[in-house]
């Protein structure tokens, strides 16, 4: 009770975001039950008779299931292996631009292609890409290679897929670190020149520590996206030439749902999905809690 | 807990039946199919609908709005595009709330759930006592009725008719190309594959010194391949296709599918035909027309002019009477002499009236008004002696306003606006091309319709959603591998079908058997 | 001597290294910008050719003029600029008032408020009760559809909650002593502390409303509500479908391909031509730091 009138202050600070996360998160969660529901709409989240598992059991014993979700992972795999190094690395090659103005300039330009829509983008890779007339085709052939189909080419799906996202992200996703690093204090790199320290040994010994809070929390939150993948990007990039590797599990859904306006399907596989990433969350939070001190919870 | 939920429910349903018994009474006098509804006072119907024009100002429409003169209706129109649409009526039809009183229902409602759900009236009654032109569109289209009639007898919706009998999609020739090397429109498949082959030889025929043409080329609106299929007597685009004693058959474990693929197989490999049609986008596509790479495609007949113009810019197709740039040529004869296009199904876009509608048969009077055969002609080519008039042999003179269609002059004022009941077909026009409107002529005696939409008993609407997505996922899967070479579908063929079995084919077709019995 | 070199050799790689990423970054985001600006500006024709690398061939302006034909463009511009002023400083008050009292290690109700805060990040309850709550709040077809359903990101409350905790115990503690209350704490030294990271989620809330797009579409149905993502997305989607009906060619139907370009040229700049004043506080955090020693 002493705790809780020291900390009234504290409580009346939060109570707004409190509030929009009761009204507009918690609320509504009731409505994942109609993961075991049949939903009738317009009724209500609670209208409807209970299914159990059946729209798990559904998905479960369709032949391309399987397929689905380990396309799902290993894209969202792919793209956190390499993807969220990227940025850190570039926030330290920015850093370390002397001259101010062309600090500013590569900075700013680095994010444009995260305001490129995603439909423009993949256009764009698309006519880059063609056998014939690509820019890209151009490029290969004159350094010797062949003309390829790559966007038609399950092999070459994951490559393309985390090279734009890569693409689209580092410039943008690198101004957290850059603010992180530029927050150092900058008597400790003065004092570590004058014990003529190297400059690998600087950014790995004070840079990377110095920031390392903020990688850890960054690092857990794209963990729990390790069973999503943009439905948008893979549903303009892919063609039945590359379900093999391309087709995931919220693009076979939407061809699921085509046919029908199946609420419960939707909802049900959605929560398989969330359990999933909340699993890796949790997992890698409890890990980072014994490691360091940075924890989302 | 239990006690606020009931009392809350109580006063919802006194609150919707409050607002049930203040809606004011209306008479609507509506006495045939060319006069207007009139009624007794001034109402507002809400629409909420989509088109994909970019002009979303439903007050500009003129069209609509002179339609609506003198009728007391007055209709606030809540417009989306299409490729946003789904969402937001998805979500408030399920939701139930923020409903309109007039809905386009994309993807039809297939299995009923908003229907079942009581979220549509029951048309049955209005359309007996008013429904003039639903009348005469039944009459002309029969297949309609199933698709606008559930398994259960109730009429939900009002169509929105997409009539391309005449020309959808068909082959298209580089005109010069053919005239200037001596080949031979073909007739055939087996002409085209020579044709194609002399192309192939001619090599470089754009002269910029790269092997960037392509005799036939795919983009990947798959559909148009698939409309090659339709001289083998498949029709691949619905996967199932109806004979004449009405018996359906699956058209992707047809022997007949084998060959087909087998054929194009034969073009890819030797490179008469693009193998990445399934990543080629109309981009691209368009891009290949601009550079002179591509010898012939199948794509919309009324877009040769638009490809023609990317190859020749500025080319005036009417001077050559059509005869340049990429011209329209007629259906190929398969191996087995079938002979045919398909077209699309009739039954596009449907509208129901919802349950928080207050004066229903007032909706249903306007829905079936906006059938109006002058309405239906004016959104759809503009105004008679406004837009355009008759010379005096006849022929419709279009003003320069509604052709170059300035400032989107057409859009603005609701012209093919799709954002309610109508009819799309080609009216022959005065600046047609003669090689155009000669085509369409003869095109129509072989044009055959798809199996259409139409409601069926809910154990068929379970299995289609059982099997159909993992079944339509092989299949391309499939035809894509076969086309392109990776599958051979010689070996593999006894499997192909096996598997096809495994995945429902039988059951499919089951449905689209019982979607052809509930249209007759 | 061999220190000498040995140190030298490698700083000497480490800028190569750090020019020659510098300019690989920059080579790479950048030219896919010239292309998409060299084609708004030109023909449709040579967009499709192909012959567009750097400049635009024959220049025209109809993408743009197709774009600007629309007479509530400047409406729809004028929301997208409330929404994403008006939102951010919401958005910001929550995030900040939300993250610091979830930083105090002393705090009773940190462990389950971040709990609370970060299960939402995993479960929600789907777009159809969110739009029953939306709208039975009276938010649908209210300017506020674009401000409340997206008060806090978690994850940027937690990005903020981490700065709030680099603070150095020490700091707040003197103030205690010297018998700060919390408000005053925050006011006065928290918050200045982390202007860098404030600096950050500012934009980051600025662009997810620049960009926003969903909600839009669902809750705004009005057009004198609609924000200019809605209006460029219809433009941009409507580019993908060929004109079927008109035998005759107009050229605003071959605009298609600039019209496409145009939209991302409209929905880069204004952005572009903010970010040098956030950019600022970027480096005003190096006094910040010296403070903080």
């Amino acid at each position: 009770m002493k705790a809780w009138r020291r900390d009234c202050p504290l409580y009346l600070m939060a109570l707004p975001a409190v509030l929009f996360y009761i009204i507009f998160c918690y609320v509504p969660m009731p409505g994942l039950v109609v993961s075991f529901k049949e939903y009738i709409p317009g009724s209500g989240m609670f209208s409807g008779e209970w299914v159990g598992l059946r729209w798990f059991d559904e998905f479960f014993r369709s032949p391309f299931a399987w397929r689905t979700i380990r396309n799902t992972f290993l894209l969202a795999f792919y793209t956190l292996l390499f993807s969220f190094p990227i940025p850190i690395i570039f926030a330290v090659v920015v850093t370390e631009i002397r001259n101010m103005k062309i600090r500013r300039i590569v900075q700013t330009v680095s994010y444009i292609p995260y305001f490129v829509s995603t439909v423009v983008m993949v256009g764009m890779l698309k006519s880059f890409l063609d056998m014939r007339t690509g820019i890209l085709t151009q490029l290969i052939v004159a350094l010797g290679g062949q003309p390829h189909d790559y966007m038609g080419d399950a092999n070459s799906f994951r490559f393309l897929y985390v090279a734009t996202d890569i693409w689209q992200h580092f410039g943008f996703n690198s101004i957290i670190y850059i603010a992180a690093i530029v927050g150092i204090d900058p008597t400790l790199y003065e004092a570590s020149k004058l014990d003529g320290i190297k400059k690998f040994q600087e950014v790995w010994y004070i840079t990377i520590p110095m920031i390392r809070d903020t990688i850890v929390i960054l690092f857990i939150l794209a963990l729990g996206s390790l069973m999503s993948v943009g439905f948008e990007k893979v549903y303009m990039m892919y063609s039945p030439a590359t379900y093999a590797t391309a087709d995931v599990i919220s693009t076979y859904v939407y061809r699921k749902g085509i046919e029908s306006h199946n609420l419960g399907y939707a909802t049900a596989v959605g929560m398989f999905n969330s359990v999933i990433n909340f699993i890796f969350v949790f997992i890698a939070n409890t890990m980072c809690r014994r490691v360091s001190n940075a924890s989302l919870w | 807990m239990k006690k606020l939920v009931a009392l809350l429910l109580a006063f919802a349903l006194c609150a919707t039946m409050a607002s049930f018994a203040m809606a004011d009474e209306v008479e609507i006098v509506y006495t045939g199919e060319a006069n207007k509804p009139i009624v007794s006072s001034p109402i507002t119907l809400k629409i909420l609908s989509a088109t994909s024009n970019n002009v979303y100002d439903w007050d500009s429409m003129r069209y609509f709005r002179e339609a609506l003169e003198g009728t007391n209706i007055t209709i606030e129109a809540e417009l989306y595009h299409w490729s946003n649409y789904a969402d937001v009526m998805t979500t408030r039809l399920a939701a139930g709330v923020d409903m309109p009183d007039i809905v386009f229902v994309d993807g039809n409602d297939a299995d009923g759930a908003f229907y079942n759900a009581g979220l549509f009236v029951p048309m049955n009654e209005y359309a007996e006592e008013w429904g003039f032109n639903q009348k005469k569109f039944l009459e002309q289209y029969p297949t309609m009725k199933g698709a606008i009639t559930t398994a259960t007898g109730d009429q939900i919706f009002l169509p929105y008719v997409t009539d391309d009998s005449d020309l959808g999609r068909c082959l298209m020739i580089h005109y010069k190309l053919f005239e200037d090397n001596g080949i031979q429109i073909p007739t055939t498949t087996d002409e085209l594959y020579d044709a194609l082959k002399v192309l192939k030889e001619l090599g470089d025929w754009n002269g910029n010194g790269l092997a960037d043409e392509t005799p036939f080329l795919f983009c990947n609106d798959i559909y148009m391949l698939y409309q090659l299929g339709c001289a083998w007597g498949l029709n691949l685009e619905t996967g199932w296709h109806v004979n004449d004693e009405g018996i359906v058959s699956c058209d992707w474990i047809d022997p007949a599918y084998k060959d087909f693929v087998v054929y194009l197989n034969k073009l890819a490999s030797e490179g008469l035909m693009n193998d990445d049609f399934a990543t080629v986008t109309s981009d691209q596509q368009l891009a290949g027309f601009a550079a002179d790479i591509i010898g012939a495609t199948i794509s919309w007949g009324g877009c040769s002019a638009w490809f023609s113009d990317l190859l020749e810019p500025g080319i005036d197709l009417l001077s050559v009477g059509g005869r340049g740039g990429y011209m329209n040529i007629d259906a190929l004869e398969g191996p087995t002499g079938e002979k045919c296009f398909y077209s699309r199904d009739v039954f596009q876009r449907a509208f129901a009236i919802t349950r928080d509608c207050k004066y229903p048969e007032v909706a249903y009077c306007l829905l079936d008004y906006m059938l109006n055969d002058d309405i239906v002609r004016t959104v759809w080519i503009g105004k008679e002696n406004g837009d355009w008039s008759y010379d005096a042999d006849g022929n419709m003179v279009f003003t320069e306003q509604y052709i170059l269609n300035e400032d989107n002059y057409q859009w603005n004022n609701g012209a093919n606006a799709e954002v309610l009941p109508g009819l799309q077909k080609t009216f022959y026009r005065a600046e047609t091309p003669e090689a155009y409107t000669d085509l369409q002529k003869t095109v129509g005696d072989h044009t055959k319709r798809p199996i259409g939409f139409a409601f069926v008993a809910p154990e068929y609407t379970e299995k289609l959603n059982t099997y159909k997505a993992d079944f339509d996922t092989y299949v391309q899967e499939s035809f894509n591998a076969f086309v392109k070479g990776t599958r051979d579908v010689e070996a593999e063929w006894d499997s192909y079908v096996e598997y096809c079995k495994a995945l429902g084919a039988d059951e499919l077709t089951s449905v689209y058997q019982a979607r052809v019995d509930a249209s007759k | 001597m061999k220190t000498f070199c040995r140190r030298f050799n490698s700083d000497i790689v480490f800028r190569i290294l750090v020019v020659t990423l510098a300019v690989l970054a920059f080579a790479v985001t950048l030219y896919p910008f010239i292309y998409v600006v060299a084609v708004s500006f030109s023909s449709a024709q040579a967009g499709y050719s192909g012959k567009v690398y750097l400049w635009p061939v024959e220049p025209t302006l109809i993408g743009y003029g197709e774009a600007f034909s629309d007479k509530a463009m400047l409406t729809y511009y004028g929301n997208t600029i409330y929404y994403t002023i008006v939102g951010t400083a919401f958005n910001m008050m929550a995030t900040v008032l939300l993250a610091y009292p979830l930083s105090r290690p002393t705090f009773s109700g940190r462990k389950f408020l971040n709990f609370f805060i970060a299960f939402t990040m995993y479960f929600g309850g789907g777009m159809i009760p969110v739009y029953l709550v939306v709208s039975g709040v009276g938010l649908f077809n209210s300017r506020w559809a674009m401000i409340l359903p997206t008060l806090v990101s978690t994850y940027n409350a937690m990005i903020c909650r981490s700065a709030f905790s680099g603070i150095p115990d020490e700091l707040i503690e003197s103030a205690q002593i010297d018998g700060a209350n919390e408000f005053r704490i925050f006011r006065s030294i928290a918050i200045r502390l982390i202007t860098p990271t404030l600096a950050v989620l500012t934009l980051y809330y600025a662009v997810g409303h620049w960009n926003e797009f969903f909600n839009a579409n669902l809750y705004l149905s009005k057009a004198e509500l609609q924000p200019m993502q809605l209006y460029l997305r219809r433009l941009l989607m409507q580019a993908f479908i060929p004109p079927n009906k008109n035998i005759k060619v107009e050229a605003q139907e071959m605009a298609t391909l600039q019209i496409r370009y145009v939209t991302i040229v409209l929905t880069i700049l204004p952005i572009l031509a903010v970010y040098p004043f956030i950019q600022k506080y970027f480096v005003k955090g190096i006094m910040l730091g010296a403070v903080k020693g």
